[in-house]
């Protein structure tokens, strides 16, 4: 992680790649207790997919399945 | 300019557009999280107050890739947000929009209603909202929760309703 700060003196933390899915990792595990892996793995199942689904831990992790679309059997609806 | 210069260069100018934003009632540090090869996210954890003192926890996560729009070039084209402002006392909103979830479209869980007619708690409704611009949520802190903008009102008017334009000339829905 690289912090800089912009021309306002606003401090950005950039991450990379490899650090980004640690942090999704971290948070899951600390979120829902299970891996990254296996919340995407639930979510590809479908595990997800009710009305329900959506607790303030899961849409936190949530941020990050537009990385997986391309990986899912079944859509995910745009709107 | 060369393609991935392009596309950094539009990456930055929405994470300059979430800082100026943002920048209205917090300081706090903006991460900028990518993911797989094109997914970037900028999230900010902020406390903030109120003139009357009360607290809040502002969280924002918003996520993006870079795509070509048919006359600008290359643009950042958000793919999910949520925003979750909690009291002192527990959770107040989350409004979301996580097409990826089981509700495709925007919507607001709201915390603290009355029990909906089959016993489940308010906040399990998804309200329809529309799109939800950070602009718009920053406004709302402002103006609705008073929270004391960090800039003068009109300048941070200004800034919100500068960006607010940027989002209506840009966006696709």
């Amino acid at each position: 992680m690289t912090e800089t700060r912009d021309k306002a003196g606003r401090i950005l933390r950039r991450y990379t790649v490899r650090e980004g899915r640690e942090i999704f990792d971290r948070e899951a595990r600390a979120k829902l207790g299970i891996s990254a892996a296996e919340f995407v793995r639930r979510w590809r199942a479908g595990a997800y997919d009710g009305p329900e689904a959506d607790t303030p831990e899961v849409t936190a992790l949530a941020i990050f399945l537009p990385a997986y679309r391309a990986q899912r059997k079944r859509p995910s609806r745009s709107r | 300019m060369p393609r991935e210069s392009a596309q950094a260069e539009a990456a930055e100018r929405f994470r300059r557009a979430f800082n100026d934003s943002t920048g209205c009632v917090t300081a706090e540090p903006v991460q900028i999280i990518p993911h797989g090869r094109r997914l970037r996210a900028l999230r900010l954890e902020a406390e903030l107050h109120s003139r009357r003192r009360r607290r809040f926890r502002l969280e924002l996560a918003q996520a993006f890739t870079i795509r070509e729009h048919p006359t600008h070039g290359p643009k950042a084209h958000t793919v999910s947000y949520r925003y979750m402002l909690d009291a002192e006392n527990g959770p107040m909103l989350r409004y979301e929009w996580t097409p990826d979830l089981g509700i495709a479209w925007p919507h607001l869980h709201v915390y603290g209603g009355p029990a909906l007619p089959d016993g489940k708690p308010f906040d399990r409704l998804h309200l329809p909202t529309g799109r939800v611009t950070v602009e718009r949520l920053v406004w709302l802190l402002i103006e609705g929760f008073e929270v004391a903008p960090l800039k003068p009102l009109a300048e941070s008017k200004r800034i919100l309703a500068s960006n607010e334009r940027l989002f209506e000339h840009f966006k696709t829905w």
